[in-house]
């Protein structure tokens, strides 16, 4: 019957260490996203069953009754909803300050 | 580790290979499988301390939570869903290294082509090498079968580089799964020959530090 093996604590330099240490963090080398979902949208990576599931969640009692669905590209969904996120509010509140920000960039507001 | 196929071993080679790397430092799991089969196993008793798990992945913020923890950790895993998804390309394009598990069936190969596709479009719009291996998973200790002969001719003969080591389908790698834990803390009770896995899961973590560390030497030099 085999003894329960030591798991952690390999001494530095034994039989037993692959050399893993010496590695250090640091920071991913951050693609152009845009790029980079042209790319998985191109090879037919294209299933977005995360946020598809994120976006489910996203309910809300506003009294907003009326329904628009509209056409977009993946891109535009994901550049959308991401904004949203990063405001944390719901994606009719994204499309209302887009509206509004649009309408005043018309009118030459600022 | 990447491939659209389910079933290929990408779950049960990020398992093996985070443990052996988890002996000597932090490593990070990040499960983007809405299975979380890595999460689940993390639960179990045994699972290494140093080993982080991250879950709740979509694809808009994948590169920000890959690139946070890549800042406080040497070793990031991604286990992505076995299917055609946006994270798992995403993966592919801001990896050091990609690792294409392939069970030695022509099917199987097929999936691994079009992942090799993605590695090869992916580097021209990120404009760097992503290496890439191919692991050869599930294989059998006793025979090598035709179409795995085949394969490794094929891939030779394309360039394509695959890993030396292979892993051999085992009980004790599915055992990580049912007990928790690690290979190590298995014994010969629960599982036959937890030994010969614990070599074999060694032989390919080596070789991926291997990999890694010319990575790093190229990139310094």
């Amino acid at each position: 019957m085999n003894e329960r093996r030591k798991t952690f604590g390999t001494d530095p330099g034994s039989a037993d260490d692959l050399g893993a240490g010496v590695f250090q963090p640091r920071p991913i080398a951050r693609p152009d996203p845009d790029a980079a979902r042209r790319v998985a949208r191109e090879g037919g990576y294209a299933s977005d069953a995360q946020q598809l599931s994120s976006i489910a969640q996203r309910r809300h009692r506003t009294g907003r009754t009326s329904q628009l669905n509209i056409k977009v590209t993946a891109d535009h969904k994901a550049r959308f909803t991401a904004l949203a996120d990063s405001m944390n509010v719901s994606l009719s509140v994204t499309f209302e300050r887009a509206l509004k920000a649009l309408e005043q960039s018309m009118r030459g507001e600022s | 580790m990447s491939s659209p196929k389910g079933g290929a071993g990408k779950t049960t080679s990020v398992a093996v290979l985070a443990t052996q790397l988890a002996r000597t430092a932090p490593v990070a799991i990040i499960d983007a499988d809405k299975n979380q089969p890595i999460v689940t196993w993390s639960k179990a008793p045994g699972f290494p301390v140093n080993i982080e798990v991250i879950s709740d992945i979509t694809d808009a913020n994948f590169y920000d939570r890959l690139d946070d923890v890549a800042r406080r950790t040497p070793f990031v895993l991604v286990d992505p869903e076995g299917t055609a998804n946006v994270i798992s390309s995403l993966a592919i394009s801001a990896a050091d290294l990609v690792i294409i598990p392939l069970q030695a069936s022509q099917l199987d190969a097929d999936q691994a082509q079009r992942a090799l596709v993605q590695v090869t479009n992916q580097e021209r719009a990120a404009r760097r090498r992503i290496a890439t291996r191919i692991l050869f998973t599930r294989t059998s200790t006793a025979i090598q079968t035709r179409t795995l002969r085949h394969l490794k001719a094929e891939l030779a003969d394309a360039g394509v580089a695959t890993f030396d080591t292979q892993l051999v389908e085992r009980e004790a790698f599915k055992a990580m799964f049912s007990f928790g834990g690690t290979l190590e803390l298995l014994d010969s009770r629960q599982v036959s020959s937890p030994d010969k896995a614990i070599a074999n899961a060694r032989a390919f973590a080596a070789e991926v530090i291997q990999v890694l560390k010319d990575i790093e030497h190229e990139r310094a030099a």
